[in-house]
């Protein structure tokens, strides 16, 4: 009996699976046409290409995949055709043919929803896997503090010369995490001021400060130039000694420092990209002595540009 | 109060035991004076001034009695000062006015109070302004010297390190210090006093104090005395001043002063006693004048102020004051001011005394470029004879007997107080020195001149930044942030003369 029925149910489960095969070979499946000689049709892994197809060879297609039409394509080894996957924008929608799957007008078809790889690149999956690199730079640079009256008065110059490194790690993303480290180290003369008039007092005053800086930030990927915007914190590490000072009355202690930075990358050697960067930085009460308080500058942050070479892929 | 009688007794008995006594004993330094006969002080005042000083000290009067200071309007000329003049009783002529600037002094022996004087002459359309011809005085103690080398109060502003940075400042600063004298020659000078009997001529010697190098004494004058180029200090206030000012330093001898490379100006406008009784006695008058640690005129000390800013004086130090307001010393100040002149002023010792607003220091309030000094003690708390007020604008030392004794009074070198003492001496010297305590705003106000003159020895010549960035500089005394007692708290010379760092 129980033989019986599991014999009754096979027959039922083949004889539903034969009429529905039936049916799906009666329905005419969305043809294509291929747009331009040696057109790659990938096998499924899109890693090696199945078959290379001139212009106005036909293909029926079975699926979508991303920016990749599921297709069959004859093959004069398989009569029954090769599977794989073709780009849709090397494709057209053969007229008269069921519309391919995701196309609701004719013109769909030619127009896909993302742009399609280069048919000459490796092609991408239809999503990017995620690739991870890293890479460290070197950095040199010229700011220009906001407090621009402190800096003439001790400095004679609004400005100064920084120089540093650094590592990131990059996302195949976009998003790149970024670690920095620069200094800057002055010398000048200590002041007097009184109604914005500055006397120097005879005395050097020497300062260097040493920002370590972190970055989250992000690259657009755009053919050889990425433009890239980012920001983080960090601390600025600050010191100050002056003649006839004693040990006890140089300056060592450190700010927290927030920045943005907004830049422009582009290969220049295998292993070589070179960027320029716009960098501003705040360090909100940094500066409280007589000298602030006379100017009303009390932040020890400012606007920077810098030249950028990273090594790395 | 002692009496005359007892005063006079006293001094005619003691006086040839004081005289061997302090020869033989006292520590003191004398330079070679000159062997020539010696020649007369010279004296401008009339036997009915030196009589209304006199009348003044006897009735503790803070003004000359019959003496009033007088500005007419701009413009007014000699016809219209005449007209005003014509309101008072007297009707004295404008061409006998003594003039200093665009001030004059008016004496009227018909009218002995100065304040109604002063009044009447308000009334008129043509005066500008009228008011007594106020007496100060210096704002110390005179004490008997003692020879403690001890100068706490130099510690206290950590001076060794601030001498690192500005040693003794630059010679191409000038203090002027409008005070009782600076002994400007090495010489002696005939006198009349009065010897307990009668009027005598007597030989007085005076010398330069040997530790204060003569080369940097220039352009001497005096306002008040023997009036002319020769200042003499018959007191020894002025000197001591000047002395912590700028007293010789690294030299191995006595002690040292705050900017003791400047050239000190010696602007007499205070009469010592000395100065009173040759004066008293070469106007003829018998006996003794009364005891009085001096006085000064606001006329005189306007004079000394405006003389010193034509002159080429960077710094004033005035250790003087009173409680009646001048607007003619008013004038001189802000004049001076005006002229890039830093002035230093004592806030005055009137804080166990009532505590009245001391003049010229209360002007100082609104004069930024003028600063009122109070006095700290050994322990850095307020002195208490200091005055306070909302015009004390910075602390220094000045010395405190109740904290200390002796020591917590402010030593620097003088003339020997011995010498001159009038409680004992008839026939003063004043050509021997000697470390000398006295306390005082007097004392606290030079601490703030010599760093004045240390900081325009740097370059900042502006007095309103000079204020500026002392004032940001020190240490906060007593109540947090400005205070009464101690204005912005106790000056940092070495803090100041740093100057502002980048961060600091």
């Amino acid at each position: 009996m129980n033989l019986m029925r599991r014999f009754t149910l096979g027959l039922c489960l083949l004889a539903i699976s034969a009429s529905a095969s039936a049916a799906q070979d009666q329905t005419p499946r969305p043809r294509v046409r291929v747009l331009s000689d040696n057109t790659i049709v990938w096998r499924p892994t899109l890693l090696t290409p199945a078959i290379i197809l001139n212009a106005g060879a036909v293909l029926e297609v079975v699926g979508r995949r991303g920016n990749f039409y599921d297709v069959l394509a004859p093959s004069p080894d398989d009569p029954g055709g090769i599977r794989g996957f073709v780009a849709i924008a090397q494709v057209e929608h053969v007229a008269g043919s069921p519309l391919p799957p995701g196309a609701t007008r004719e013109t769909d078809a030619l127009a896909p929803s993302a742009p399609a790889q280069p048919v000459t690149q490796t092609p991408a999956a239809p999503r990017s896997p995620a690739r991870t690199s890293v890479r460290g730079f070197a950095l040199a640079g010229y700011g220009w503090p906001l407090a621009h009256q402190t800096f003439n008065a001790v400095f004679d110059q609004s400005g100064a010369f920084w120089a540093g490194g650094g590592a990131e790690v990059q996302l195949g993303s976009g998003l790149f995490f970024l670690g920095s480290a620069q200094h800057m180290s002055q010398t000048g003369e200590r002041v007097f001021v009184f109604d914005g008039v500055v006397t120097k007092a005879g005395i050097a005053d020497s300062i260097s400060i040493t920002p370590i800086e972190a970055t989250v930030g992000y690259r657009f990927v755009r053919s050889r130039h990425r433009p890239y915007v980012g920001a983080g914190a960090g601390q600025f590490r600050y010191r100050e000694t002056f003649a006839f000072a004693d040990p006890s009355e140089e300056i060592r202690t450190s700010f927290t420092s927030y920045h943005a930075i907004a830049g422009l990358e582009w290969r220049t050697a295998r292993w070589m990209w070179t960027a320029v960067e716009v960098r501003f930085t705040h360090v909100p009460n940094a500066l409280n002595g007589n000298l602030a308080t006379a100017f009303d500058e009390h932040n020890l942050g400012g606007v920077e540009t810098r030249v950028k070479v990273l090594f790395g892929k | 109060m002692r009496s005359h009688g007892l005063f006079s007794s006293l001094r005619s008995l003691l006086f040839c035991l004081i005289v061997g006594v302090s020869a033989a004993t006292m520590s003191s330094w004398r330079p070679t004076l000159a062997q020539d006969a010696p020649p007369s002080l010279q004296f401008h005042k009339t036997a009915a001034d030196m009589t209304a000083i006199a009348d003044a000290v006897n009735r503790h009067l803070t003004y000359v009695p019959n003496q009033v200071l007088v500005k007419f309007k701009s413009g007014v000329n000699q016809s219209g000062q005449q007209r005003a003049l014509m309101a008072l009783r007297s009707r004295p002529a404008a061409s006998d006015l003594r003039w200093s600037g665009d001030v004059a002094v008016l004496t009227d022996a018909s009218q002995p109070d100065a304040t109604i004087l002063s009044a009447q002459l308000r009334e008129q359309p043509e005066v500008q302004y009228a008011e007594p011809n106020y007496l100060r005085h210096v704002l110390t103690t005179p004490n008997d010297p003692s020879f403690s080398s001890k100068q706490w109060n130099f510690q206290a502003l950590d001076m060794t390190r601030a001498w690192d940075i500005s040693p003794g400042g630059s010679d191409s600063i000038t203090v002027a210090i409008v005070d009782s004298g600076v002994t400007t020659v090495n010489a002696s000078f005939t006198a009349l006093t009065w010897n307990g009997f009668r009027i005598q001529t007597i030989t007085v010697p005076f010398a330069v104090n040997p530790d204060l190098s003569g080369n940097r004494l220039v352009s001497p004058m005096d306002f008040c005395c023997e009036v002319g180029s020769t200042v003499l200090d018959l007191q020894g206030h002025g000197t001591h001043v000047s002395s912590t000012v700028g007293e010789d330093t690294n030299n191995s001898l006595a002690l040292a002063g705050i900017a003791y490379r400047v050239k000190i100006m010696p602007v007499k406008v205070c009469a010592g006693y000395w100065d009173l009784q040759f004066e008293w006695s070469a106007a003829g008058l018998p006996g003794f004048f009364p005891p009085t640690d001096g006085s000064c005129t606001s006329f005189d000390v306007a004079q000394g102020i405006r003389y010193a800013a034509d002159n080429g004086a960077k710094v004033i130090n005035l250790s003087l004051g009173g409680p009646n307001a001048s607007t003619t010393e008013q004038d001189a100040i802000t004049y001076a001011v005006g002229k890039g002149v830093f002035v230093a002023i004592a806030a005055g010792n009137a804080y166990a005394d009532g505590n009245a607003t001391q003049y010229p220091a209360a002007f100082a309030k609104t004069i930024d470029g003028a600063m009122a000094v109070a006095a700290v003690g050994r322990s850095l708390n307020h002195a208490w004879y200091s005055s306070s007020g909302s015009y004390v604008e910075i602390a220094a030392p000045g010395g405190d007997d109740l904290d200390g004794g002796e020591s917590g009074k402010i030593w620097q070198s003088t003339i020997l107080q011995a010498d001159s003492d009038p409680n004992f001496i008839i026939f003063p010297r004043f050509d021997r020195y000697a470390e000398t305590a006295f306390e005082g705003t007097s004392m606290a106000s030079p601490h703030i001149a010599g760093i004045a003159a240390l900081l325009m020895s740097r370059g900042l010549t502006n007095p309103a930044a000079v204020e500026a960035v002392i004032k940001a500089t020190a240490r906060d005394l007593g109540a947090p942030g400005r205070d009464d007692l101690y204005g912005s708290g106790l000056v940092q010379p070495r803090t100041a003369l740093l100057g502002f760092g980048f961060a600091k």
